[in-house]
């Protein structure tokens, strides 16, 4: 049973996902109303999204498990794991207080969570933390949970609400996803290097073609060619390069499909223990 | 409801293109309650290539044999694992960046079995870095089974299944500082890639570890062949199972796929054939967008 039921469940919910896939559209002026089908998919999606979230905690769970292992055994790596561990748990701290910050003791959100700031046409400026806008004015609380009076909108020149999590994201994640991401031109290079040797026959066309197709790429490679480099630039990629990237596709999406008709129809079972 | 007043009539004959287009007309409208009229056609052959795949299937249980051309990529896989056994270092497996909702994911998912069954047999550590924890719950299923098809339970090392972020290039990044760090012997990427492909490959590459990749993404496959020394390509992926186990079911279903690419290159020729004959400025239906209509 173990095994059973998490296949009968995959092949249910497989059917009721094709069901909905071909379903019609609703059409008001056929009378057409939204099909059960369509309400049934749209309830699945909301469940995975819960699984998803669940699942989320075992990651968390995962990488706390490995860090402090090898903390613990005092591997040569110990710094990196302390510093993965502490960022973690520091953005993940920083990050709810900011959205819990109104069930919050004010000690605790004084310490997480950055003052707004409020700046008047009349060049003063108001601390605090803002707890919403009304239709006549913005509300904000101060340091020791105290309403202050509302301000009028059309006394406000700006509202300056900082946030620590997205400060960290901007101004530390952004820029270290960015210089990994410029890694690739360097690894383009160094790839496209080793390829592009003229070892053999084949090796020596792809050359050809790749210096074409580079030179037909950019103005000045076009230029220097005069202007030949890219209609045979555009010949190459039209009808090559296309008809093997359809015929690829072509072969990929009738493995996609037998593949999934065959976890649908629960034939496919080696992605589950037994 | 549906007013049944306005439904286009059925032709009295089928005998020209004008006839179809008004029976495919009527069909749709009639059929319009129950299923979107423009994914009849795929309904109608999805329905085809399931009755040529269990008709396959069966052919290969009957004990007909189904030769499958050989992949030197796929052969390859043991090759890494026996390398990593005798450099005495691990074996990495790339699972891709995409979630579990992704077919090639699913797939990796049975390609990860099959390599923890072998890396068990040879007592090789293998490490999976997975950037989804749903993905890192259903690898840590695989391998544990893989290391139990091996009759070697205890060769499962749960640390070496490994979350480390969903972010793509902290991904990339963690990855890559595995690579730096345990210096796997042999590394595998199968599912899914995005831009971090060339990344990867490209840091193993400098490791000096064997390389083996599988995608059927087109955008990533430039990236695998120029830097790993084996890629298993778009229809390939699909095989690999197949191709490893023999088992019946497996492989009537790549015999399954080429039956079908058979009938798709007949309907390329036709299609092309109708097109080409259809009359110049034509306004009416003609027996090329009937057949577009079909089979577009």
């Amino acid at each position: 049973m173990k095994r059973e039921i998490p296949i009968l469940l995959t092949v249910i919910c497989g059917l009721l996902v094709v069901a909905a896939f071909f379903a019609p559209a609703p059409d008001a002026a056929r009378g057409l109303q939204p099909s059960v089908w369509q309400a049934i998919n749209s309830e699945l999606l909301v469940w995975g999204q819960i699984l998803v979230a669940v699942a989320f905690l075992l990651g968390i769970a995962n990488v706390v498990r490995i860090n402090l292992r090898q903390i613990a055994a005092r591997h040569e790596d110990r710094p990196y794991k302390i510093v993965l561990l502490v960022s973690m748990f520091a953005f993940l701290i920083v990050g709810l207080a900011e959205m819990h910050e109104r069930d919050l003791p004010n000690w605790i959100v004084r310490v997480l969570v950055p003052a707004d700031h409020v700046f008047m046409k009349d060049g003063s400026v108001v601390a605090g933390w803002v707890q919403g806008a009304t239709q006549t004015g913005i509300t904000m609380r101060d340091g020791d949970g105290r309403d202050l009076p509302e301000i009028p909108h059309e006394q406000v020149e700006l509202v300056s609400e900082p946030s620590a999590k997205m400060w960290v994201y901007f101004k530390i994640f952004a820029p270290l996803q960015a210089t990994m991401f410029s890694l690739l031109a360097f690894y383009v290079a160094s790839a496209t290097f080793r390829a592009f040797r003229a070892r053999s026959l084949e090796s020596t066309l792809l050359l050809m073609a790749g210096a074409v197709v580079m030179l037909g790429q950019v103005p000045i490679g076009n230029a220097l060619t005069g202007g030949s480099a890219a209609p045979v630039e555009a010949f190459l990629m039209d009808n090559f390069v296309k008809a093997a990237e359809r015929a690829i596709a072509i072969g990929g999406s009738l493995g996609v499909l037998a593949t999934g008709l065959r976890i649908v129809l629960g034939l496919e079972r080696s992605y589950l223990s037994e | 409801m549906i007013d049944v007043q306005a439904a286009p009539p059925f032709p009295e004959a089928l005998s020209s293109a004008a006839g179809w287009s008004q029976w495919m007309d009527a069909v749709s409208w009639r059929l319009a309650p129950y299923m979107a009229p423009d994914k009849i056609a795929t309904a109608v052959a999805i329905v085809v290539f399931a009755w040529i795949m269990f008709a396959s299937q069966r052919k290969a249980k009957r004990g007909v044999e189904i030769p499958i051309r050989r992949l030197a990529g796929l052969d390859a896989l043991d090759e890494a694992i026996g390398r990593a056994t005798e450099m005495g270092r691990p074996v990495l497996y790339v699972p891709g960046t995409d979630e579990i909702k992704e077919i090639q994911t699913i797939y990796s998912m049975m390609i990860l079995r099959h390599v923890a069954r072998k890396t068990a047999e040879y007592g090789t550590p293998i490490i999976v870095p997975t950037k989804n924890a749903v993905v890192m719950a259903f690898a840590e299923e695989a391998v544990r089974q893989g290391c139990a098809d091996a009759g070697r339970p205890d060769a499962f090392v749960a640390d070496n299944i490994r979350y480390l972020s969903d972010e793509q290039f902290a991904y990339c990044a963690g990855i890559a500082g595995i690579m730096y760090r345990e210096k796997p012997a042999a590394n595998i990427y199968m599912g899914m890639f995005y831009a971090e492909a060339l990344i990867l490959a490209e840091t193993g590459f400098l490791g000096g570890a064997i390389q083996v990749a599988g995608t059927s993404r087109i955008e990533q496959l430039p990236a695998f062949v120029a830097a790993c020394d084996y890629t298993i390509m778009g229809e390939e992926y699909f095989a690999v199972t197949a191709y490893l186990t023999r088992e019946p079911s497996l492989v009537g279903t790549i015999r399954a796929g080429d039956v079908v690419k058979i009938a798709a290159i007949a309907l390329f020729i036709v299609g092309t054939w109708l097109a080409t004959a259809a009359p110049a400025g034509a306004t009416g239906p003609t027996w090329s967008s009937v057949y577009q209509r079909l089979f577009g």
